[in-house]
């Protein structure tokens, strides 16, 4: 600091030499350290009212007495004071703002603000963050890097859904939590267009749409996370926002003419957990080796025993007829796996002429999952440039193409039941006997196509045919962009006009071969079920506005304007099954044909949505230090009838900052910036659209009778409309500081809110003898409370050593109340019959329930029925809490001239899963878990008969495992999903500007880094290394239960970039 | 400068107020028909095919009881999750309550007597059937939508009793019936025939009163008068059968227990229970001769097999051979005869491959192959039977069955006619019904033999076995034990009656009990649906299963 301050002071008695000593007018020219003018700069003198503003070229004129002092500030820019010193004519340079006080970040609807000014929190992260990492999932990116907001995989294959929330969930109503997404300025879909139940694999083959943005495309991200911040944005901001800037898009000025980024990534994705398999037991039940699905079998011998290749190989392969293989360890599982290459380039162009600044961005990336034919590529093209016109307009555009390619085997939600019930290429996997040589026997029927497994009837389908026939698609070409202009009226008053287009098509597909052994028989018979989607959000926005001071010590920044937002979405689509040709996916090479999908829903509708706001907001300043700013929006939607679809919500903070007001603060070294913020915001929630009218439910062709003739049905649609419902209102206080202490070595802020959402517009499960299953009605409060602290501190900072740390801290603790006494509870996700995610008057949102053990009374222990095993319960309870306790990052960034290592670690605590993974492992005495002697019979621990007497009824272990610890009860299958994790390791070297000073490079660095590196889950079986960073429930409000969703994926890579 | 500004204001004023006009039309479902597409037809064929689903669920639940198939247990307790009942819970009250609710008035005032005697009628059966499987339920609270969101139970007589009246309601609606009247466009029962239906309705109320006979005295009368009316069904015509087809997928409209075992190339999913085969072909001194319709070995001989290479193998596909009976000598265990092949009751143990060895559902009811001893495996491909195709029929009721209810009021109530002649009745229709059968599906047997094929010469031997049983049997109990022995051999396909008729006359008395001896207070009703409990705050869920409904005052001990 200090040294900034001798340097500063150097350039101001440069700039003060030589002067004559003349009243006259002032002529000055504003620019940047580049030389570029600065616009709309204010220009006061030190000590005296009034002053003028710079125009749009930074030329601004001021008559002043020649011993004045100007005093020059810019948003964005270290206020600056120059002496006059009798010149009139001047040529002023401003520094970009480091310190506190000049910080400025862009918050709703793109407005760049001072920091300082703001009653809420804002965190910013740099796009260096973000990029050059070997992750294409810009959500997944920022897991850890802000406070308060929360991200969770669904699954490690490549291009999988993820989950977002900001500030925990506020909505009961499983729809989505996810953050509103604004790029350029402008709503960018981010949602997950499901098109299979999670049973169907809908969560995780599912991509979610913030993969189409390009991470190394990313100048900055800004995220908004209470309603005060995100008041303009009206009802689509409830969930936080998250404003993604792009190089395109963001006007960023180069440092020469033309500029070229050059940047090439490969790394390495491959599986960060498998489990530890027993190598002393192989396949078959109570001892005895055979082609079970379970590992109970024999123990492995020397020489092995010897076991015939199952019937349908030797059928199809004569090679194998009579012959014997060995009863022995296979490494079957690790070696399903591979290793997946994950390339990423990119080239950037940007140019800056002297009005103008355009840049153009293209970047490919291929991803290859760790699975057999999991890979994602995306190619991403941008163009974007601003012109300042003389005639007072200024102009921006951006363009940006994505075509965004997934494809998976299918990941279904399966029971692990063995003879699998819903497609999925990890159905079958992970239980694998380790006495199966799944890699060295071959898989296909080179006949017909089938899936050869080890046993014959009662299949289980190889999970190496599942890999390469039972196939996901998901492919999207997405324009989006933005056309604004901005016209200067007079001086301080500014309208501004935003065009906004997000418009996609996406193309979804399912490709079956028939000869599977999973799934019903439309599975089996063959499936391709196809659907396009088309989505388009038009978006246009007109705002005024004017900032101005008053008398010596006011400034007032209003904006005001309206907002009209259109969504479109429509989809159709066709399911066709029993399959002619194999190995051929056409709809005409399949005999039947439908349009519902596997669940039984609806392929083709389309939805509409248009709403409409105005919106208005003020921020009046006080001499530097006190800012109290207000806002409101009027919303009308068009979901709702037309005497609820209107709803007003007002919001207000304050702000101030005592180091600018306190004198003893002033100059104290301890608090070098501290800054008290409260505000209390309102924010809107309208429903889906369809939910006030009724309608006819009609299914043509039910049915074919007898005859061969068509039977078509009518009924009552099994939701009851409710013309009723009405916005859902959140309210939220927060209060922060926000501080830079000890030299400014440390940076602390903290933000703790509560918000309340009441009147919760939520599906309400009705029991079926009501004759309806559900309907959407107002009901309930949900409540959010947490806090959010970042602490930084800079340990080193010398010459050439630096060293920050980052601590990241966020808690969040959710409460339903208020939920009116008819209604029991709500399911949001899973199974309604358990293991599922409810809601429940006095919990935190999303409570996992399901069947449970029977405890006796008396002491406490858990009760065996008659032949030893857990007795359950004939309903359903609590079985746990998937909500985390808290989350904690840090980050260490240590920088020796031009090395720089970064690491980033996470710790979740607490939060609870039922994990389908882990109790079949069990169930079924695959991993070294169950490597104990299996001979001795066994009597469940701590357990009491139906009388009362302890058990001494002995079963044998693989009965015990498989009957109570593995597909017993599932409150015997939930654990803590506590973990810590390095999820980040990077190395960078910069190469330093005197090396590369004879070459074309600019800049050049190579970097190398890793994610997911190491983790550990303490609770969990031990051998099982199970990561509970997954979700099975896909993208919404409900998670905490997992069925075969994949392990997690490890990417170790390295990066080049260069600048010419 | 102001004019600007105000200009301005007033486009975006202007701007805003165009758009909101535009708002209303967009609160309308583009996607789906506007409730005025509602048609009587289409509401009647909804309900027909939820009860011929609502009929299956009941069936495949209560069949597992009384050994027909297998029930895994290993306890009565944990037999059945209660998610095991959601769909059948769901379909009765939100697809055919809800649809029969609304259609009546609609269809009465359109003077749809047909649509609306029927939709009437088998509500009726759907209240009955809800009652004999989960006691008391919610009924007069119930499907009023968000009017009453946790709908109370009823008592099981009163819902009993409204069926009765509704029933009365369908023969008064069939009655109004007039030239005039529309028949509907596809009635997948009767073909839009209202004196079939009137004699359906009369039979559920003879089943109905029945049911109730132990524990209502007044019902012996009304017995007694509809069998003197005599407008039951009580010839094959009038059978109350639902009828697939072999439309395989999309929709899938085959006998959902010939998709299940000869639909895929996985092989046979069902087991049939051990007891139910052994009762057809040990339990007298000849083998039943519809078992041949009604079954379907996959192998022959368990014990010389080629497709049982080694003993490894057979020890873990058929892993109870190599087990000692832990029954009495004299009650069946594992395998009957060579080839047939279930699963005793009760046994939990994990799936061994033998999906290519169970004996499995035969050419009636549900269209599947004629065991001719072609010892090969069921199922789609090359080498494995396919059997009819799938067009089989749901026997709901059939005129057997009225024949031994007939039976049982004759020896019981002396309700009319003699017994022992109902008795012979309704097993000589059972045989022609299975005899005939295949021929009605218009399925060619694969053989002619007649050792194999029901011959008049096979059938009266058999009666003459049955009627040698009844005269020999000693007390009236031991009599109705012949009846309901023959009345559960001819329900095969029909959990239902065979469930009721076990738990209100505890027979047949010979059945295989539980493996492991362990299982447990037998199910007297179901659990209630989860559904139910998790989202009605009036439902209290049962803890145990030996819960008695209503019309059930018999002893404690059925196994």
């Amino acid at each position: 600091m200090r040294k900034l301050h001798c340097y500063l002071m150097g350039v101001l008695l440069l700039i003060g030499s030589g002067l004559l000593a003349q009243t006259t007018e002032v002529t000055g020219k504003v620019t940047d350290p580049t030389g570029s003018p600065i616009p709309n700069v204010s220009v006061r003198i030190k000590g005296v009212r009034g002053g003028t503003s710079a125009d749009a070229n930074g030329v601004f004129k001021i008559k002043v007495v020649p011993t004045a002092v100007l005093i020059i500030s810019g948003v964005g820019y270290e206020a600056t004071e120059v002496p006059v010193n009798g010149r009139t004519s001047l040529t002023l340079s401003l520094k970009a703002g480091t310190n506190a006080l000049s910080e400025v970040v862009v918050t709703a609807l793109g407005r760049e603000k001072e920091k300082k000014a703001l009653g809420y929190a804002v965190t910013t992260i740099k796009g260096t963050a973000v990029e050059q990492r070997p992750e294409t999932d810009i959500a997944r990116l920022l897991t850890g890097k802000a406070p308060g907001v929360n991200i969770l995989n669904s699954s490690g294959i490549s291009g999988s859904g993820t989950n977002i929330n900001i500030r925990g969930i506020s909505s009961i109503n499983a729809g989505n939590a996810t953050p509103l997404f604004v790029v350029d300025g402008v709503p960018f879909d981010a949602g997950t267009n499901v098109n299979a139940n999670f049973q169907y694999g809908g969560g995780i083959s599912t991509t979610s749409r913030f993969l189409d943005l390009d991470p190394n495309n990313v100048e900055n991200i800004n995220v908004l996370k209470g309603l005060a911040a995100a008041v303009l944005y009206g009802e689509a901001g409830r969930n936080g926002v998250i404003l993604v800037t792009t190089k395109n898009g963001s006007g960023h000025k180069s440092q020469k003419k033309l500029e070229i980024t050059g940047t090439q990534s490969i790394s390495a994705n491959s599986v960060a957990n498998l489990p530890d398999y027993t190598h002393t037991y192989g396949g078959g039940f109570d001892l005895a080796p055979s082609a079970a699905f379970s590992n109970w079998g024999a123990k492995f011998t020397n020489p092995p025993l010897q076991m015939s290749y199952s019937p349908a190989l030797q059928a199809a392969f004569p090679q194998y007829a009579g012959k014997k293989q060995d009863y022995k360890f296979y490494n079957s599982v690790h070696d399903f796996f591979r290793t997946g290459l994950i390339s990423t380039t990119s080239v950037n162009v940007s140019s800056a002429g002297q009005n103008t600044t355009f840049n153009a961005n293209y970047s490919y990336t291929g991803d290859q999952g760790f699975t057999p034919n999991n890979r994602v590529y995306k190619n991403n093209l941008g163009v974007g440039g601003t012109a300042k016109l003389s005639n007072h307009f200024t102009a921006n555009a951006v363009l940006n193409f994505a075509i965004t390619d997934m494809q998976t085997p299918t990941v279904g939600a399966n029971g692990g039941g063995g003879s699998a019930d819903k497609a999925s290429v990890f159905g079958n996997l992970f239980f694998t006997p380790t006495s199966i040589n799944l890699m060295g026997l071959p898989f296909q029927n080179p006949i017909d196509g089938s899936s050869i497994y080890y046993r014959n009837t009662n299949d289980i389908e190889n999970p190496r045919w599942a890999a390469n026939n039972n196939i996901t698609n998901d492919k999207v070409y997405r324009t989006f962009g933005t056309l604004g202009l901005k016209y200067e009226v007079i001086k301080g008053l500014n309208v501004s006009y935003r065009f906004g287009l997000d418009n996609y098509s996406e193309y979804q597909s399912l490709s079956v071969n028939k000869g599977g052994k999973q799934g019903d028989n439309t599975y089996k018979t063959g499936t391709y079920r196809t659907t396009n989607i088309q989505n388009t959000i038009i978006n246009h926005t007109l705002i005024v506005n004017y900032n101005t001071t008053f008398g010596n010590d006011f400034t007032l920044d209003v904006d005001a304007g309206g907002d009209f937002r259109h969504d479109l979405y429509n989809q159709t689509g066709m399911r066709s099954n029993q399959q002619l040709v194999f190995g051929l996916f056409d709809h005409s090479n399949f005999i039947s044909h439908d349009s519902k999908d596997e669940g039984d829903n609806d392929l083709d509708y389309k939805s509409e949505k248009i709403r409409e706001g105005v919106f208005a907001q003020a921020t009046l300043g006080y001499k530097d230090y006190l800012y109290l700013q207000a806002s409101g929006r009027n919303d009308w939607v068009s979901t709702l009838e037309p005497t609820h679809r209107k709803l007003l919500y007002p919001s207000v903070s304050l702000s101030y900052i005592p180091t600018q007001n306190l004198s003893f603060l002033q100059d104290s070294r301890a608090v070098n910036y501290l800054k008290l913020r409260v505000g209390y915001a309102t924010s809107a929630h309208f429903p889906d659209p369809y939910n006030t009218r009724s309608s006819f439910n009609l299914t043509a062709n039910a049915y074919i009778d007898k005859n061969g003739n068509v039977v078509n049905i009518g009924g009552i649609p099994d939701r009851v409309p409710n013309p009723n419902l009405k916005p859902e209102l959140l309210r939220e206080i927060e209060g922060g500081i926000e501080s830079r202490l000890f030299d400014n070595r440390i940076t602390l802020d903290i933000t703790g809110y509560f918000r309340t959402a009441k009147d919760q517009i939520l599906d309400r499960n009705l029991d079926a003898s009501t004759g309806y299953h559900v309907t959407q009605i107002n009901a309930g409060s949900v409540d959010n409370k947490g806090v959010e602290i970042a602490l930084g501190y800079t340990v080193v900072r010398g010459k050439d050593w630096r060293w920050e740390l980052q601590g990241n801290f966020t808690l969040n603790r959710s409460k339903v109340h208020g939920l009116p006494d008819d209604i029991k509870q709500i399911n949001i996700g899973g199974y309604s019959g358990g293991p599922g995610i409810f809601v429940i008057n006095g919990k935190p949102l999303g409570i996992l329930e399901g069947s449970y053990v029977q405890v006796d009374p008396k002491s406490g222990k858990k009760i065996v029925d008659a032949n030893g095993y857990y007795l359950g319960s004939s309903d359903i309870g609590i079985i746990g809490d998937p909500n985390a306790k808290y989350n904690l990052t840090g980050i260490s960034t240590l920088t020796y001239k031009w090395v720089s290592l970064r690491m980033q670690w996470d710790y979740t605590k607490g939060g609870q899963i039922w994990s389908n993974t882990v109790r079949t492992m069990l169930a079924r005495g695959v991993t070294k878990d169950t490597d104990f002697d299996r001979t001795l019979p066994f009597i469940l621990p701590n357990t009491v008969k139906q009388d009362g007497t302890p058990n001494d009824i002995q079963q044998s272990v693989d009965n015990v495992y498989f009957n109570s610890y593995g597909f017993g009860q599932a409150s015997t299958q939930v654990w803590d999903a506590t973990v810590i994790r390095l999820r980040e390791l990077a190395l960078n070297f910069s190469i330093p500007a005197k090396i590369l000073k004879n070459t074309p490079f600019g800049s050049a660095s190579i970097g190398f880094s890793g994610t997911n590196l190491w983790y550990y889950a303490p609770n969990f079986p031990k051998h099982t290394r199970f990561d509970p960073e997954s979700n099975s429930l896909g993208v919404g409000s409900a998670k905490g239960v997992e069925l075969f969703s994949g392990p997690s994926s490890r990417r170790l890579g390295a990066t080049l970039r260069l600048t010419f | 400068m102001k004019s600007k500004i105000t200009i301005y204001l007033a486009a975006a004023l202007v701007f805003l107020a165009s758009c909101n006009k535009q708002l209303n039309p967009l609160l309308t479902d583009p996607s789906k028909p506007s409730p005025a597409a509602a048609d009587n037809d289409l509401y009647l064929n909804n309900i027909q095919l939820r009860f011929r689903e609502f009929f299956q669920d009941a069936t495949d639940l209560s069949d597992q009881l009384v050994r027909q198939e297998v029930m895994f247990g290993p306890t009565y307790y944990n037999a059945f999750s209660p998610t095991s009942f959601d769909d059948i819970w769901n379909k009765a009250y939100v697809d055919i309550f809800l649809s029969a609710n609304t259609m009546v008035p609609q269809a009465e005032a359109k003077t749809q007597y047909i649509h609306a005697g029927i939709a009437q009628i088998l509500k009726a059966y759907t209240m009955v059937t809800l009652v004999d499987l989960f006691g008391d339920i919610p009924y007069s609270e119930a499907t009023k939508g968000v009017a009453n969101t946790n709908p109370k139970v009823d008592p099981g007589k009163a819902i009993y009793d409204s069926a009765l009246a509704l029933l009365d309601s369908g023969i008064a609606n069939m009655a109004r019936k007039t030239s005039a009247t529309p028949t509907p466009s596809n009635d997948l029962f009767y073909g839009g025939d209202g004196t079939a239906w009137t004699k359906l309705a009369k039979t559920l109320k003879l089943k109905t009163y029945m049911q109730e006979r132990r524990t209502d005295a007044s019902v012996a009368s009304k017995i007694s008068a509809l069998i003197a009316e005599d407008d039951l069904i009580n010839a094959p015509k009038y059978d109350f059968v639902y009828s697939y087809s072999t439309h395989a997928v999309s929709p899938d409209a085959r006998h959902p227990h010939y998709g299940s075992n000869y639909g895929a190339s996985t092989g046979t999913s069902d087991y049939i229970g051990t007891y139910f085969m052994w009762a057809l072909q040990k339990d007298k001194s000849m083998p039943d001769p519809r078992t041949r319709y009604y079954l379907y070995r996959q192998i022959d001989d368990i014990n010389n097999d080629a497709r049982l290479p080694d003993q490894t193998t057979t020890q873990f596909a058929i892993p109870c051979l190599y087990r000692s009976s832990p029954y009495p000598p004299t009650t069946c265990y594992c395998i009957v005869g060579t080839g047939y092949l279930g699963r005793d009751h009760g046994n939990n143990e994990g799936i061994p491959p033998d999906g290519a060895l169970r004996t499995t559902w035969g050419v009636y009811p549900a269209a599947g192959e004629f065991d001719a001893n072609q010892n090969l495996p069921a199922g789609t491909g090359g080498k494995q039977v396919h059997g009819a195709g799938g067009n089989g029929i749901n026997p709901i009721w059939l005129s057997s069955y009225t024949y031994f209810l007939k039976a049982e009021a004759a020896l019981v109530l002396g309700a009319g006619g003699d017994a022992k002649d109902w008795l012979t009745k309704g097993v000589n229709a059972s045989f022609s019904k299975v005899a005939g059968f295949p021929a009605a599906i218009g399925y060619t047997l694969p053989t002619t033999d007649t050792n194999l094929l029901i011959t008049p010469y096979k059938q009266s031997k058999y009666v003459g076995i049955v009627q040698g049983l009844y005269d020999g049997a000693s007390s009236d109990d031991d009599k109705l034990n012949v009846i309901m022995k023959e009345y559960y051999l001819a329900a095969w396909g029909d959990g239902v009656e065979a469930y009721n008729n076990y738990r209100r006359t505890g027979k047949p008395d010979n059945f295989q009990p539980a493996l492991g001896g362990n299982a447990g207070s037998f199910i007297r009703s179901f659990f209630y649906p989860s559904v139910y409990v998790t989202y009605n705050k009036n439902a209290a869920q049962k803890s145990t299963v030996d819960v008695k409904v209503f019309w059930d005052n018999n002893t404690d001990n059925l196994k």
